[in-house]
């Protein structure tokens, strides 16, 4: 079971407080009817499927409630950063460096 | 609006109830006790040296949206506290808040004060973007304090006692169930949880006492 | 029987409470303190089991948890039988009752063991190669054969009568063993304040040095030394003990599984006490102190009863007063075993000789054996034992000496062997720890985790119980190992010893004959592991799966380093280049019970009931769940069967007034300046101008345009709506529009409260309704052109503040009135009360769905499932037509979506009235097309309509509009039936009961 710290509340909870929503900054378009149909089908099935560093959303269900973004190694379930629904997508390369 | 037939919740008090594991199982703890109109229901309270555990009566209740820039406008027009920090919790009187989410509180207060509270809200409706939904029925809220207050709560509920000091509340989960914990002191806390898994939690709450009751006797 | 192996003046028991216990129907007797191997070994006996495919007769050879061998089955009373014991783990207690198991019909004459005679024909991947053919036989023959032989001991029959507990703990420092590495890490970190956790899974602290108590630490004997640290560490409040308490999982961030075990020790335990607590321990530092496991030795007829661990046969000494035999020989390839010898010959037992295969040995050790008088030989190895139910003897021949002139036969009742030791690492592993190979002692040690977490004592190689105390005292002190502050004065250590890693032991014994075991409990040789190797096996992994070496309970605890060494061997190539296989969690056998904790019976899950819920309990009904809810599915009176009382109460409902629960429906309460445009965004449906007091059925679907949610929408005022979800739906629902609105509209003011809980529901339904609600309703008027179809107000109902639906899933004129959820039983039984002159009628969810069938109305989740567009269930009218967008519009032109042949919702009815079709049936066009049929559709809902007097269904059918008043047909197993395609609309398709 994960601790993960809810960039929201800034402290670590159990990961039974937490619901996990997918890949993150995958951002529904403006105006979807402009999209081609291969285009609007990648947007729904395509997905990166990472083994590595992967960043994901999560929500502070039992908790605060609040959606946010994570980076995590798909492999060692190591947590980088979690940060919060919005803000851009972190630099994941200089990320690692910095914290390895 | 609370006119006639509207009977609140009447809280049973069992002194000495200590159910054994077999007893809860058999759904004596969640006996259902039944008032002189044969209508309201509650549970019977669980008294020991240690730990106890009762049903609160019932209070109002409100659930309050409103973004970090209206906070202080709300705050002021509904005259209640906000506090600005997550998990912590404000009184005034008989109310007090607690900061749920970024964006979230409950207001915990007497319920002839709700109805008040929303008219407030409808007149600051225009001028400050908010929400506030009575939710006094939705949820029941069960005290329980004692010296074994943290073992018994361990049993279900996953968070850090050491990092969750009085004054202090929290939505977590108590055995798969989504709660909201406040620490009134050291020894005393409330849980607050929807109105259908109460008994759940009521029930959960009966084992994990005798899990702890236990201890004593394994100790020997 | 008597005690006739206990060693006066020795062990650790309560000899002041004697104890009683049988095996096998016979009585023994033991002490306090004993284990069940223990005071079997005080009787002699160690033959306690059979092996698992051979039938070989078994004893005990180990004093731990990593025993192979004895594993027996306890009763402890009704419903509490627990095959595969351990008997070195279970504690006697006063009146225990065990017995052996695999063995038929006793366990001294055993007839499986013929196997044993043919073992030649059930070599490695014996079942691979002999059941594959023919096909046929597998049923009749091969599986019955292989279930009738397969497994150790017998299941419980009955539901587990006893309880469990768990908890969460959350601590600084978790120290896993309490030897004397982890003893004297907890005493440092006690010290300074931490919040400590010291395990193990043992009775009692001290770890090995409860095995030597001659060593003195600082001046004090081992168990002085043990007890003053436990009675300082149990005076820190800081410091939590737990004793027979096994960390059985690592995972991520330092959470560690502890299984507690609380009651197995004891004979009378009142109700209520569990049996086993697990605990979910977060600690921000972890210490594993587990210590270090003896190796057998692979020799031909290791696996004889008497054949034991040294290190298991000191333990019996000095712990439990007990000898292993009255004239024992010694077998080993490494110093401890000479140890061992020793202290047997300290307490009189005759050691028939020290064999020792390597070809030299430390002088010191020889001149002490020679001070013993105990014969050594040196450069010796074992070759045969003999004895069928115990060893009575071993054959011994030199090494370097091929000729047999060596060869010479030891009397004995017992062998105590060792083959070096393994560090600990299975907790280690679980944290994808990796390891390295130690050349020098040719073992693996740890190396580097992920967590934060040190590894020190014999787990981390270190020998020694000096070097162990310091390495605990500096890493319990939070310091790096070679900040050397704390010592420890130790005299008798148990010295830096040394030893050399074996495969099979040498042998000039014809290689058929020899049977040298290297998986005690699997019954896995080495010649097994040579097989699997030469068959092409030449990953561990597949070395493992072939031969099961490793894969019985103990996971290969014992078994693994020499399997490793064997296929290395074969293979060529070093040990580091096979492998290990991976440890997973639980780390010894653990009960079901520990893991379901308090969730069993009336506890097992959640089960939500409504406020009415007591009410229809009262009357009688039969309940269903209906996601975590129960639900009154229908109320039979007296005599009446299912199909009778939702008869009658549909009955009601077309003809008078019937009353139904519908409290469970999901509700959210959505605010905000722009909240109809939020829902307008989220649902199918154009919301922007509804008027505050109406009411609009709801949309929702997937961004892939599936339906996944349905309910009435009611607005309440500008800024208000009171939003209705499915039952089963609402969680999903209220997440789908959280995310929404937090991550991609978060510029919306407009914020989602869940009421679910604070409304009861109550739905009054039929040509009657009216008359029952309007005397209780104050101030509106609640004529069909006042208050008409799908119009909401909020209003005193009975007295109690309400909001007033006229909404309907009946096709009934209908109401649904929602009260505080506390109010809702009362005015339920004040409807009860004033619906009697109309006959009012509670019905269930039965009845509900005999009415809404026999209407057309979907579910969510019974007549959808998930690949269904509001197109196929014939929902487009719901769907706004001006709208730009909303949550799956986009889809809804997706090629696939508007494809001929998708499956379309339609009715269907049987040409035998009388047939109430399966729902879940499929539906085909030729009934005598040869299988596998081209399949059309499913039923999605099928009932008995006692309204229209005959069955109707609803489908889903491939182009189904397309093919009205077609026959199809229903292939089931006895019969075929033969369907026509209709309208989903069965009774009153023009809709005027609704609007009366």
């Amino acid at each position: 079971m994960l601790l993960i710290r809810c960039p929201y509340c800034q402290d670590y909870f159990p990961e039974v407080e937490f619901d996990y929503a997918g890949e993150a900054h995958i951002e529904r378009p403006a105006d979807p009817s402009l999209l081609s149909d291969d285009a609007w089908r990648d947007f729904l099935f395509i997905r990166s499927n990472t083994r590595g560093w992967h960043v994901e959303r999560w929500r502070h269900t039992h908790g605060c409630g609040r959606f946010f973004n994570m980076v995590r190694h798909t492999v060692t379930d190591k947590i980088l950063l979690t940060y919060r629904a919005g803000e851009p997508m972190p630099n994941i390369k200089q990320l690692v460096e910095t914290n390895t | 609006m609370m006119n006639k037939g509207a009977v609140p919740l009447e809280r049973v008090e069992d002194k000495n109830v200590r159910l054994s594991a077999n007893e809860a199982r058999q759904g004596k703890g969640f006996k259902l006790h039944t008032d002189s109109n044969g209508t309201h229901k509650t549970l019977a309270n669980i008294t020991g040296d240690r730990i106890k555990i009762s049903m609160r009566a019932p209070g109002g209740r409100l659930s309050l949206r409103v973004r970090e820039q209206n906070r202080l406008q709300t705050s002021e027009a509904l005259r209640v506290p906000l506090p600005l920090q997550i998990g912590k919790r404000k009184t005034d009187g008989k109310r007090s808040v607690l900061c749920l989410g970024p964006d979230e509180w409950v207001i915990r207060t007497p319920c002839e004060d709700v109805q008040a509270l929303l008219q407030k809200s409808e007149l600051l409706r225009d001028a400050t973007p908010h929400s506030l939904v009575d939710v006094s029925s939705r949820d029941v809220e069960i005290d329980i304090s004692g010296r074994d207050v943290e073992a018994v709560l361990s049993a279900g509920c996953p968070i850090d006692f050491r990092q969750f000091s009085v004054g202090e509340g929290k939505r977590t989960i108590f055995d798969s169930v989504q709660i909201i914990l406040d620490r009134h002191t050291d020894t005393d806390f409330s849980i607050e949880v929807w109105r259908s898994y109460s008994a759940y939690i009521w029930e959960g709450l009966a084992l994990a006492i005798d899990d702890v009751n236990a201890e004593s006797f394994l100790a020997e | 029987m008597t005690q006739s192996f206990r060693v006066d003046g020795r062990g650790r028991l309560d000899y002041g409470t004697p104890m009683r216990f049988t095996f096998d129907g016979k009585t023994y007797s033991g002490f306090k303190g004993d284990t069940l191997a223990s005071a079997l070994l005080a009787h002699g006996v160690h033959l306690v089991g059979r092996s698992f495919k051979y039938h070989r007769p078994r004893g005990i050879v180990t004093a731990g948890s990593e025993e192979p061998n004895a594993l027996v089955g306890i009763d402890r009373g009704a419903g509490r039988f627990e095959p595969n014991t351990r008997a070195t783990v279970q504690e006697l207690y006063q009146g225990l009752s065990a017995e052996s198991q695999n063995r038929w019909p006793s366990l001294q004459f055993d007839i499986g063991a013929i196997n044993d005679q043919f073992h030649s024909l059930f070599p490695a991947g014996f079942y691979y190669k002999t059941f594959m053919w023919p096909r046929q036989f597998w049923d009749r023959v091969y599986e019955p054969f292989i279930r009738f032989a397969a497994g150790l001991g017998r299941p419980p029959r009955d539901p587990d009568p006893d309880c469990y507990a768990s908890r969460y703990h959350h601590c600084d420092l978790l120290i896993v063993g309490g030897g004397p590495a982890g003893l004297a890490a907890a005493l440092e970190a006690g010290r300074q304040g931490l919040d400590v956790v010291i395990v193990d899974e043992q009775a009692a602290f001290g770890g090995s040095l409860l095995s030597n108590p001659t060593c003195t630490i600082n001046g004090a004997l081992s168990w002085e030394w043990i007890a003053n640290v436990v009675e300082e560490l149990r005076g820190l409040e800081n410091v939590k003990l737990l004793l027979r308490t096994s960390a059985i999982g690592y995972f991520h961030q330092n959470m560690v599984g502890l299984c507690q075990r609380l009651t197995d020790h004891l004979s009378d335990v009142p109700d209520g006490v569990p049996r086993e607590r697990l605990w979910r321990v977060r600690a921000r530092r972890v210490i594993l102190a587990q210590g270090a496991i003896e190796k057998p030795l692979v020799f031909n007829g290791n696996d004889r009863p008497g054949v034991m661990l040294a290190s298991a046969g000191q333990t019996y000494l000095h712990r439990y007063g007990v000898t292993v035999g009255k004239r024992i020989v010694i077998v080993t390839s490494h110093d401890t075993a000479w140890q061992a010898a020793f202290d047997y010959a300290n307490a009189g037992i005759e050691i028939a000789a020290i064999v020792d295969v390597r070809p030299e040995v430390d002088p010191k050790l020889r001149a002490k054996a020679d001070e013993c008088a105990i014969k050594t030989l040196v450069g010796h190895s074992i070759t045969q034992t003999t004895g069928r139910k115990r060893v009575r003897s071993v054959t011994v021949q030199a090494t370097t000496d091929p000729s047999r002139k060596s060869v010479r036969r030891l009397l004995c009742d017992a062998v105590l062997m060792s083959g070096g030791w393994t560090p600990t690492l299975y907790l280690f592993s679980h944290t994808k720890g990796s390891l390295t190979w130690d050349d020098n002692g040719e073992r693996f040690l740890p190396s580097e985790t992920p967590e934060i977490c040190d590894i020190i004592g014999a787990g981390n190689g270190c020998w020694g119980i000096a070097n162990a105390l310091r390495e605990g005292a500096c890493v319990g002190a939070g310091k790096a190992l070679t900040d050397i502050e704390v010592s420890y004065t130790v005299e008798h250590d148990d010295d830096a010893a040394s030893g050399i890693v074996q495969k099979e032991l040498p042998t000039t014994q014809p290689q058929e004959t020899v049977r040298a075991f290297v998986d005690f409990q699997n019954d896995v040789t080495s010649k097994d592991i040579r097989l699997a190797v030469q068959t092409g096996m030449k990953s561990i992994e597949h070395v493992k799966r072939y031969t099961t070496n490793g894969m019985a309970t103990d996971q290969g605890k014992l078994s693994n380093m020499n399997g490793l060494m064997i296929a290395a061997d074969a293979l060529g190539v070093t040990p580091p280049d096979v492998g290990l296989t991976t440890f997973r969690p639980p780390y010894t056998p653990t009960t079901f019970g520990v893991f379901a904790g308090r969730h069993s019976g009336e506890h097992f899950e959640v089960e939500r009931k409504t406020v009415i819920d007591p009410w229809a309990d009262e009357q009688g009904a039969v309940f269903e769940p209906v996601s975590l809810w129960r639900r009154a599915r229908y109320f039979p009176q007296a005599g009446e069967d299912m199909r009778a009382a939702v008869a009658r109460e549909c009955g009601a409902v077309r003809s008078g007034v019937g009353i139904f629960d519908a409290s469970t429906l999901g509700k959210i309460e959505v605010v905000g300046p722009d909240a109809a445009e939020f829902l307008n965004r989220m649902y199918t449906n154009p919301w922007l101008k509804l008027a505050p007091g109406r009411c609009r059925y709801g949309l929702l679907l997937g961004e892939d345009g599936y339906i996944r949610d349905d309910g009435v929408v009611a607005r309440l005022s500008q800024d208000r709506f009171h939003v209705t979800t499915t039952t089963g739906g609402a969680p999903n629902v209220l997440a789908t529009m959280e995310d929404y609105l937090q991550t991609e509209w978060p510029d919306l003011d407009v914020w989602l409260t869940s009421t679910t809980e604070q409304w009861a529901v109550i739905a009054l339904q039929g040509p009657l309704a009216r008359k029952v609600l309007e005397p209780l309703v104050d101030g509106i008027d609640l004529s069909n052109d006042a208050f008409p179809h799908m119009s909401m107000a909020q209003c005193s109902v009975a007295g109690y503040p309400a909001r007033l639906f006229r909404v309907s899933f009946t096709g009934e004129l209908g109401f649904e009135v929602n009260v505080p959820a506390q109010f809702g039983r009362a005015l339920w039984e004040r409807f009860i009360e004033a619906g009697e002159p109309h006959s009012i009628c509670p019905y269930g969810t039965e009845a509900m769905h005999v009415l809404r069938t026999e209407k057309g109305y979907i579910i969510v989740g019974q007549d959808t499932d998930g690949t269904v567009t509001p197109d196929d269930a014939g929902l487009n009218w719901a769907i706004g037509k001006k709208k730009k967008d909303f949550i799956g519009k986009r889809s809804l032109s997706r090629p696939d979506l508007v494809a001929d042949g998708r499956k379309q919702f339609v009715g269907l009815l049987t040409h035998d009235p009388s047939v109430v079709l399966e729902e879940g049936a499929q539906v085909v066009q030729d009934p005598n097309q040869s299988v596998p049929m081209d399949m059309l559709g499913h039923i999605t809902s099928s009932y008995w309509s006692e309204a229209l007097g005959r069955s109707i269904a609803l489908a889903l059918i491939a182009d189904g509009r397309a093919r009205m008043d077609q026959s199809l047909y229903i292939p089931m197993d006895n019969q075929t039936h033969a369907v026509t395609v209709v309208s989903p609309v069965f009774y009153d398709p023009s809709g005027e009961r609704l609007n009366s």
